[in-house]
């Protein structure tokens, strides 16, 4: 199943500080829309406000075509979930892996006996790589980028329709980074999602995504297929931001 | 950006050095012989550069209550104006490295061996400028501080010496009418009062951990350009602790590539970069996610001096 | 995006962490962790000692904690009698370990209520914020500016000597300090990423409130209430000491304090001893609490 995300107009204020400032986007059903901006550009307010963790003063959100009201159903929730960039914090610390998994499926009703929980939590780990022995164990015990595969897995519990990904490989190191996105590239074809990512890093935006958004300051800067975007942005801002990238130096012909 | 100050300041400056290298004539001797052996020694000698500044000598550290090796036989050594960048991933040892230099291991790790030959002063840039700033202490008094007590001058003197630093380093001129506190100041800026600290150490080497890690992208490309204008212009060496590797090859001439505590590979920055030897190495190439050669190419060069106009500018209150 | 290759990844342990915390020996029961810190180790067999005594009194000691014997009246320590008699020639080490299960029953009851309550409602404050926490932080702020004391002494009269003035006067007051303290921690837990998971997952306030938020925050609650507790202990003694408290005969270490000193001269271990008695009790659970507080530290 996939499904359209549509933005429109959306603004959110913090007291005097607009935080975004009229935000209209479309992510057509199936694509990966990347997202990139600096710090303070209002991409992670946008994602948390598409997550529902935050209520717009202004704008519509709507996904498949149904309208997400401010107040969401149970259902609605379930069709949205997140992956969060830091792994140290992205898992309750007191909850072991069992737990995180299973949680939401109960709660959701996706499984409802404890052997089908069971299974499910199993099968969970295996779509991230990971083995079932990880159940009983606490997030303390192990790495970022495993952690990081956990809170994959968890968002995946309640079979999401849209993904959203916020710098989900900024905290780890560049060869966990290069698994983490292999692993999303690989579960976004399976379960056919519409996958929002953030992220800072043009090099990871642009692995992953089918169109590239420029957010700065609140406001949407530019909208490009990947292609033509990493060919020459259409604004200013966009090529700063590309010649600041810094370069590895060219391979040297073989 | 004055050039005259600028000059005066880098004469002042090597007047300080010279003084201290009469004092360590004669150790620099035994550099030369201790560092036919390894491959830095031989490579500071095919460059015909004079003895190194700083020698890592086979430098070990060790956990101190479990005894577990953290960094295990590093060796380098840096001559004047050179650059070195130490890269590798979360647990290398990299920072521990840094920190051995310094001084400044922390609690719960000792030295287990090697030796480390400083023949000059070392100062430090953090990864996170704002933690490295005193929160309640403006930020040109906290450089004038650090001038009055490392260059031996009176309070007048160093606050002429600190706004000095601080137009060097692209920071607005308004500083010197008005003081700002850290958190009024945006985090490139901050960056820039923490190396301005730095250099009011007048070091011999200067010492960055993760310098742009914390920072944008804009402000990282601003950052790396003025470690290396300073490099030029100041000819300190320069050990750049980093895992991007892209920053290491623009800002260093030579990569040390580290794993698990030690150094696996290490030479010039374009032959580790595309030409690894090592499979590790190799790994953390092939890691890069690259951009498509062409991007970008268009006129994107030509707004670095507006970039940089604005940002010097810019407070964010 | 090449889909088939992961690349094997190093196991954790960032820089950072090789020196904040130490390596961390993964493995080890918490049993064993527990008996490396110090405090944590005598600070339970501190109290571990005083409840078995307490509980154990009635066939330790072949004498009755209020049983008058006024032939040996004010005997000093002997094989007999270990501490002595008091004025009335009551056993003193008898009595001492009576008023013990009396005093530590009432101050672990005291602190039941309020801690309960101060953890719900500095949790509901933090989470929800609004005009919840107005009203939590304008009653922390009101009370603390009260003198405790005053409180305590006004209730004790009003509703009468013995134990249920200390429970009133607790769970009317009590609460604050585990107010603060869980309201400030879920306000900056609940900015953790985990809490805006449970968030978009869907799940309803109680069940992140309870699941989530409250085996987070109670550790720190517990080292808490482990100060506070001594507090507590001070104010039933204090009480009695004012003949406010527990009424005679039943023993009690205020009281105890209090008879003690018209002897001052001639027989000074009748108000020393309890006295010390609660300072051992202060130092057992100050130990138990810094212990405690050591062990999650280490372990999350």
């Amino acid at each position: 199943m996939s499904t359209n995300l549509s933005i429109e107009n959306l603004t959110v204020r913090y007291g005097g500080f607009t935080a975004l400032g009229g935000v209209s986007l479309e992510v057509p059903a199936g694509s990966t829309l990347g997202l990139v901006g600096e710090s303070g550009s209002g991409k992670s307010t946008l994602a948390r406000t598409v997550a529902g963790l935050i209520v717009p003063d202004a704008g519509v959100l709507a996904l498949g075509g149904q309208p997400l009201a401010a107040r969401r159903t149970r259902a609605q929730r379930k069709q949205i979930q997140m992956v969060f960039q830091n792994p140290d914090a992205s898992l309750n610390p007191r909850h072991s892996v069992r737990r995180i998994l299973s949680e939401a499926l109960r709660f959701h009703r996706v499984t409802t006996d404890r052997a089908s929980t069971e299974r499910r939590c199993r099968e969970l780990l295996e779509l991230v790589r990971l083995d079932g022995g990880a159940l009983d164990r606490y997030p303390r015990e192990f790495s970022g980028g495993q952690r990081q595969r956990i809170a994959i897995a968890r968002a995946l519990s309640v079979e999401p329709e849209l993904l959203i990904a916020d710098e989900p490989t900024s905290a780890l190191d560049v060869s966990v980074q290069r698994s983490v996105l292999d692993l999303l590239g690989n579960i976004k074809a399976q379960l056919n999602l519409t996958v929002l990512f953030i992220s800072h890093d043009l090099g990871v935006i642009h692995a992953v995504s089918d169109t590239v958004a420029v957010m700065r300051q609140g406001v949407l800067v530019e909208t490009k297929p990947n292609g033509e975007f990493f060919a020459g942005p259409d604004t200013a801002y966009g090529r700063e931001l590309l010649a600041a990238v810094p370069r590895m130096p060219a391979a040297a012909p073989n | 950006m004055n050039k005259r100050r600028t000059d005066f300041w880098k004469k002042e400056h090597e007047r300080g050095q010279e003084a201290d290298e009469r004092k360590r004539g004669e150790r620099v001797g035994e550099y030369r012989g201790a560092a036919a052996g390894d491959p830095a020694g031989r490579q500071a000698a095919d460059s015909g550069r004079a003895a190194p500044i700083l020698e890592v000598d086979n430098l070990s550290l060790e956990a101190a209550d479990s005894g577990a090796p953290l960094v295990d036989g590093v060796r380098f050594s840096l001559g004047r104006g050179e650059s070195l960048g130490l890269v590798g991933e979360s647990g290398s040892g990299k920072s521990l490295t840094l920190r051995a230099v310094l001084g400044l291991l922390p609690p719960g790790v000792r030295r287990a061996g090697g030796e480390i030959r400083q023949s000059g002063r070392a100062a430090m840039v953090f990864q996170d400028p704002r933690s490295a700033l005193d929160p309640l202490c403006p930020v040109v008094k906290q450089v004038a501080e650090v001038v009055r007590y490392r260059q031996k001058k009176n309070r007048k003197a160093a606050r002429a010496e600190a706004l000095h630093l601080l137009d060097q380093l692209g920071l607005p001129d308004s500083l010197g009418q008005e003081d700002r506190y850290p958190h009024q100041l945006s985090g490139g800026q901050c960056q820039r009062i923490v190396i301005a600290l730095a250099l009011a150490c007048r070091p011999d080497v200067l010492l960055c951990d993760e310098p742009t890690t914390a920072l944008d992208v804009t402000v990282q490309r601003q950052i790396v350009d003025l470690l290396s204008r300073l490099q030029a212009e100041l000819g300190f060496a320069l050990v750049f602790v980093t895992h991007n590797l892209a920053v290491a090859a623009e800002m260093c001439s030579r990569i040390a590539v580290m794993q698990r505590g030690r150094i696996v590979e290490e030479g010039p920055a374009e032959d580790v970069l595309t030409r690894p030897r090592n499979p590790y190495t190799q790994m953390l190439v092939d890691a890069v996610l690259p951009l498509p050669a062409s991007a970008g190419e268009s006129g994107g060069a030509s707004s670095d001096r507006e970039k940089e106009a604005r940002d010097e500018h810019q407070f964010i209150d | 995006m090449n889909m088939n290759s992961v690349t094997p990844e190093p196991a954790g342990g960032a820089d950072n962490a090789a020196w904040t915390a130490g390596p961390i020996a993964g493995g080890r029961s918490g049993f064993r962790r527990a008996a490396r810190i110090p405090s944590l180790v005598a600070g339970s067999l501190m109290l571990l000692l005083i409840a078995a005594l307490a509980l154990l009194i009635p066939w330790l000691s072949p004498y009755d904690p209020t049983t008058q014997d006024l032939a040996s009246f004010l005997q000093a320590p002997s094989g007999s009698h270990w501490l002595g008699t008091d004025q009335l020639g009551r056993d003193l080490l008898t009595r001492l370990i009576y008023a013990a299960r009396t005093d530590l029953a009432i101050m672990v009851l005291a602190e039941i209520v309020p801690f309960c309550t101060g953890i719900l409602l500095g949790m509901l404050a933090g989470y929800y914020g609004g005009w919840i926490n107005t009203v939590v932080s304008l009653l922390t702020d009101t009370f603390i500016a009260f003198p405790f004391y005053l409180i305590v002494i006004i209730v004790a009269f009003a509703s009468g000597a013995g134990a249920q003035g200390i429970y009133i006067t607790f769970i009317l007051v009590g609460w604050i300090v585990f107010a603060r303290v869980s309201r400030g921690l879920t306000a900056s837990l609940r900015q953790r990423e985990w809490v805006a998971s449970a968030q978009t997952l869907g799940l309803p306030g109680y069940r992140i409130l309870l699941g989530h938020l409250l085996p987070n925050i109670l550790p720190q609650a517990i080292v808490v209430l482990m100060t506070d507790m001594v507090g507590v202990l001070v104010a039933i003694v204090t009480l009695g000491y004012l003949g406010i408290g527990i009424a005679p005969p039943t023993p009690d270490w205020g009281t105890m304090i209090a008879d003690g000193q018209s002897f001052m001269t001639t027989a000074w271990w009748l108000s020393a001893v309890p006295g010390f008695a609660v300072v051992y009790m202060g130092i057992a659970l100050s130990l138990l609490g810094d212990g405690l507080a050591d062990l999650w530290r280490r372990t999350s």
